[in-house]
């Protein structure tokens, strides 16, 4: 097959011009928050987020989650959800434990767009949310890398 | 019924805390990714995990495609009798994924 000129400048600019995802925006995350909980009032709590300051792929970022809470009548963790703020869609998991967790404690792997903070907003059985949040580095952003890899 | 892998202790002193780690095999695609032929992925992912201790349960996840592939969860129950530990998960087109692990508890 012959490259003419106009081909190869066609086939250029449909590469340079893929779509890319939206990202969300702060405003979209306090949205999301307030879809999932409810219109109530946030306070900053007791809520460890453990993770790696600077993540190689986006892909897959190990991320570890606790509530301080005994678990116990007014002082328990019915409800925890996980936003990046920064991702198409920011809400990556919501998490309601049952009478038989012990510890509002998840660990899991996430998917992040690029460099952003990651929030957790959990529900207390009093009805009050608290929420925490950590900055994480991303390299590679898990949008951009070819599908098939982890 | 999609491979799964599960660790679990075998055996636990009565009243120890033990951690659950669980894993399923699932591509988890976000709808944002395209395939070698420049055609969109569409969305196709796990939207609900549970795991139930005795019959009562421990936790109960609603999964978004912000989870990585081969979505992996971590937690912790306290063993207070033998028996089984059920886990099962739910994909966007109903198909469940079901295993189950027995624990010795001494």
């Amino acid at each position: 097959m012959r490259m003419n000129r106009r081909d190869t400048l066609l086939g250029l600019a449909a590469v340079l011009f893929i779509p890319l995802p939206a990202r969300a925006t702060p405003a979209d995350v306090v949205e999301s928050i307030a879809e999932t909980f409810g219109d109530r009032p946030l306070r900053e709590g007791a809520i460890t987020l453990e993770a790696p300051p600077l993540a190689e792929s986006g892909n897959s970022v190990p991320l570890t989650v606790s509530v301080e809470s005994a678990m116990e009548g007014d002082d328990r963790v019915v409800r925890l959800a996980l936003f990046a703020e920064e991702n198409p869609r920011p809400k990556t998991c919501d998490v309601v434990f049952g009478p038989a967790a012990v510890e509002a404690r998840l660990t899991t792997n996430i998917r992040l767009a690029s460099t952003q903070s990651v929030i957790c907003v959990a529900e207390m059985a009093d009805g009050s949310l608290i929420q925490a949040r950590r900055a994480i580095r991303v390299v590679v952003g898990a949008c951009t890398t070819l599908p098939g890899r982890y | 019924m999609r491979n799964t892998r599960i660790r679990v202790p075998e055996t636990a002193a009565s009243g120890e805390i033990i951690d659950i780690r669980v894993m399923v095999m699932h591509p988890m695609d976000t709808g944002f990714s395209y395939n070698s032929q420049g055609e969109r992925i569409p969305v196709n992912i796990i939207t609900d995990f549970t795991c139930h201790y005795l019959g009562e349960e421990v936790v109960s996840i609603t999964l978004a495609p912000g989870l990585s592939a081969n979505p992996y969860f971590a937690f912790r129950l306290r063993a207070t009798e033998s028996g089984p530990i059920d886990f099962k998960w739910v994909d966007q087109n109903g198909e469940i994924t079901t295993a189950t692990r027995d624990i010795d508890v001494t």
